[in-house]
């Protein structure tokens, strides 16, 4: 009857949708949009790590470079040249503006100033800054190709683009090649110190190994990343639960479909729901997530528990425990106190909890405390889960980690225990 | 000799309770009946026996035991997955799935046949007239035909006690009057508890009536029986011509009884009326009164003399 249930309410596309492939699919956009975000993250602090290679050095803003390979069909760009537009008298008496020389007929992507004194400004920084993007730089009152440069009557100077190519060069010239020399000479500078200091390590006694300073970035991220996969997870586990059952409760079928297949029968079929939404969303993104990040999991396997799978198991069965007692507890007191006008609050007591213990244990370090004081700390549940997120990186001791997985798991159970009534009774339907 | 079937309701110190309030409470129950309703006030206690019933909620103390006698003659308990169904009293389809899907969803989840209700019901769907709300989607109905829709799903469950939350509540007379028809209709094959507020439908449909005040059971028998014990009679005055001082200065010189006026008649409901003396006082007030006589309450009347009590 479970079976038959899950199989009914799947096989109508509305709910299928709605109790199934919505949930599912916003959870992979998440994933998705997580690993393109922390790809970007990663990229843009590169100048920031270690491993410059030479070759990127050397290589004079390729940006720029492709764009305008891109822009004039393979073509080299022709040096900018800048056209003074003249006026002319018609013969029906009208005034016109017209281009110097036929090296200076309008093109779409050229660049136009336009303004009555434009003609004594020095445009040396500008033809620096188009060279090899634009061909032409119009001077002239009227014209209008895609880019115009024009100044307003307080003086301020606006550029306004015509089209999508012209935004695209608009956006390249911030791409300044001085800029990007900078970039380089940073970097250059940055690989010069680290030659000097090698690795930084910051040695604390208690700790199974010095916590790695050098690759501090790149580690929060990833650990970040596969924190996300979790909270996700338990999002589809218990709020997805959660939200299917109101969603029966406002269509007023809960009731009735309780009755009419009995308690156990119904909420069965809801928890396979839920597993096998959690299942898919498992299936898809443990592999998105790990193709993903094969860059740099190597390296992140070396920094990580030095590639000891046991110890990985341990630290992601703590969080999964510690995230799985905390959403309980919030979500437990949120629904049971929901009739209090403050019943917010209940909801972010885990956090405000663990925001103590991560600052008390990271005050520690400054004061010197013993690492006994930070073991405690990331025993306790939901206390200790910010040092928990990050040992990984910090690497405590694996006892304390087990022992917060298994108080946190006891925990839980005795909350589950204690409220059991909270999941079966649906709100004011029951 | 009725053929219908019957179902038992037992109860052994029972206690249905929400937190700290006791919403249902009794010490013993024994009652059987084909077609039951269930009356009282809001917040009597009629929802909450329903959903007892239905094993939704498990009482805090003792039992509710429903069950129907097989043919040899012994009462086995009915279970709400297997024996019941339930329409609430707002209905229930899916806002964004039509009708047709609706119905082929619980068609395939008890009979494993998505068409079942064409095959086996169509009679049925004619008559509450389904078949032309199945391409509308849930949200465009109105709150009654989401109560049709439901109560023709109750009906393909093909169940032994189908119970029935406010069914009548927002009907026109002729739908009231087609329910009322089916229902009697599908007595024969089922038994039905219906919680209303419509005292004069389920007077005439039920041969059982529970009333619930606060959560106790304070009446149960014959829909007559339960009027006359929980009100006495009605006194029926008839004046010659309407006269609007009538009713007013009876409730204001008689309270404590429930008044209802129809016409040149004011219907007087309660327990040990005292007949001379309102004859006394409307002859002192020389109202012009051509008949007194006396006739069993109604059941509406014997409620409304209850909310005063």
């Amino acid at each position: 009857m479970v079976f038959r249930l899950v199989y009914s309410l799947i096989r109508v596309p509305r709910l299928f949708v709605y109790l199934f492939l919505f949930p599912l699919l916003l959870s992979l956009v998440l994933v998705v949009g997580q690993i393109l975000v922390t790809h970007f993250l990663i990229a843009s602090s590169n100048f920031a790590s270690s491993s410059i290679p030479e070759e990127d050095v050397e290589l004079v803003n390729p940006d720029r470079e492709l764009a305008s390979r891109v822009l004039f069909m393979g073509k080299e760009p022709k040096q900018v040249i800048i056209c003074s537009w003249q006026e002319i008298v018609l013969d029906d008496g009208r005034m016109v503006e017209v281009p110097p020389n036929e090296s200076c007929q309008p093109d779409r992507l050229d660049v136009a100033f336009r303004s009555q004194n434009f003609g004594n400004k020095d445009l040396s920084e500008y033809k620096r800054l188009f060279d090899g993007l634009v061909e032409r730089i119009h001077l002239c009152k009227s014209c209008q190709p895609d880019i115009v440069v024009s100044k307003e009557s307080d003086g301020s100077i606006r550029t306004t683009v015509f089209s999508a190519w012209g935004l695209l060069i608009a956006r390249l010239f911030e791409a300044d090649p001085d800029l990007h020399n900078l970039f380089i000479e940073i970097k250059r500078e940055r690989l010069k110190v680290q030659t000097l200091l090698g690795e930084i390590r910051y040695e604390v006694e208690g700790l199974q190994e010095p916590i790695l300073i050098s690759e501090l970035f790149l580690s929060l991220t990833l650990i970040f990343n596969v924190l996300i996969l979790l909270i996700v997870m338990m999002w589809l586990a218990l709020k997805g639960h959660r939200r299917v059952l109101e969603y029966f409760t406002r269509n007023g079928a809960l009731l009735p479909m309780v009755a009419a297949t009995g308690k156990k029968t119904f909420y069965g079929a809801m928890w396979i729901l839920t597993g096998l939404r959690v299942s898919f969303f498992l299936l898809a993104s443990v592999p998105l997530t790990y193709f993903g990040f094969h860059g740099y999991l190597q390296e992140v396997g070396d920094i990580f528990f030095k590639g000891d799978l046991s110890a990985w198991a341990v630290w992601l069965l703590a969080v999964v425990s510690s995230l799985s007692l905390t959403l309980m507890i919030a979500s437990m007191s949120d629904l049971r106190q929901r009739h209090e006008a403050m019943s917010f609050i209940y909801k972010y007591i885990p956090l405000v909890l663990a925001f103590i213990g991560m600052f008390i244990w990271t005050l520690s370090f400054f004061l010197e405390s013993s690492q006994l004081v930070r073991d405690i700390i990331i025993a306790i549940p939901v206390v200790g889960m910010g040092p928990l997120f990050v040992a990984p990186i910090v690497k405590p001791s694996d006892n304390f980690l087990v022992l917060h997985a298994l108080l946190s798991a006891g925990l839980l159970l005795v909350i589950i225990k204690n409220n059991v009534q909270w999941f079966s009774a649906h709100l004011e339907e029951l | 000799m009725s053929t219908n079937p019957i179902i038992y309701i037992e109860a052994d110190k029972l206690k249905v309770s929400y937190n700290a309030i006791t919403a249902l409470s009794t010490s013993g129950l024994q009652l059987s009946g084909n077609v039951i309703s269930v009356v009282g006030h809001n917040g009597a206690g009629k929802s909450t026996l329903i959903k007892t019933i239905l094993q939704l909620l498990t009482p805090k103390q003792g039992k509710l035991v429903v069950s129907e006698l097989n043919q040899e003659g012994v009462p086995v308990a009915l279970t709400s997955d297997r024996d019941m169904a339930f329409c609430p009293e707002e209905g229930a389809v899916f806002a964004d799935i039509s009708v047709r899907s609706y119905i082929e969803m619980w068609c395939r989840l008890k009979h494993r046949d998505p068409e079942y209700y064409l095959k086996q019901e169509e009679e049925l769907l004619n008559e509450l007239d389904i078949d032309l709300l199945l391409d509308r989607l849930g949200r465009e109905l109105s709150k009654g035909e989401r109560r049709r829709v439901q109560t023709f799903i109750g009906f393909l469950c093909n169940p032994k006690l189908f119970l029935l939350d406010e069914p009548f509540d927002g009907l026109d007379v002729q739908r009231t009057d087609q329910l009322a028809n089916i229902i009697s209709r599908q007595a024969i094959e089922r038994c039905f508890l219906i919680s209303s507020h419509r005292l004069d439908v389920v007077e005439n449909l039920s041969d059982l009536v529970i009333v619930l005040k606060a959560g106790k059971f304070i009446a149960s028998g014959k829909p007559g029986d339960v009027a006359q014990k929980l009100s006495g009679a009605t006194l029926v005055i008839e004046a010659t011509r309407y006269d609007s001082r009538l009713l007013p200065f009876l409730e204001n010189r008689f309270p404590g009884f429930a008044f209802r006026n129809q016409g040149r008649r004011v219907y007087i409901t309660g327990k040990s009326i005292p007949v001379e003396s309102i004859e006394s006082s409307l002859k002192e007030d020389k109202f012009e009164i051509s008949n007194f006589s006396k006739q069993r309450p109604t059941l509406a009347e014997a409620m409304s003399y209850q909310f005063k009590e």
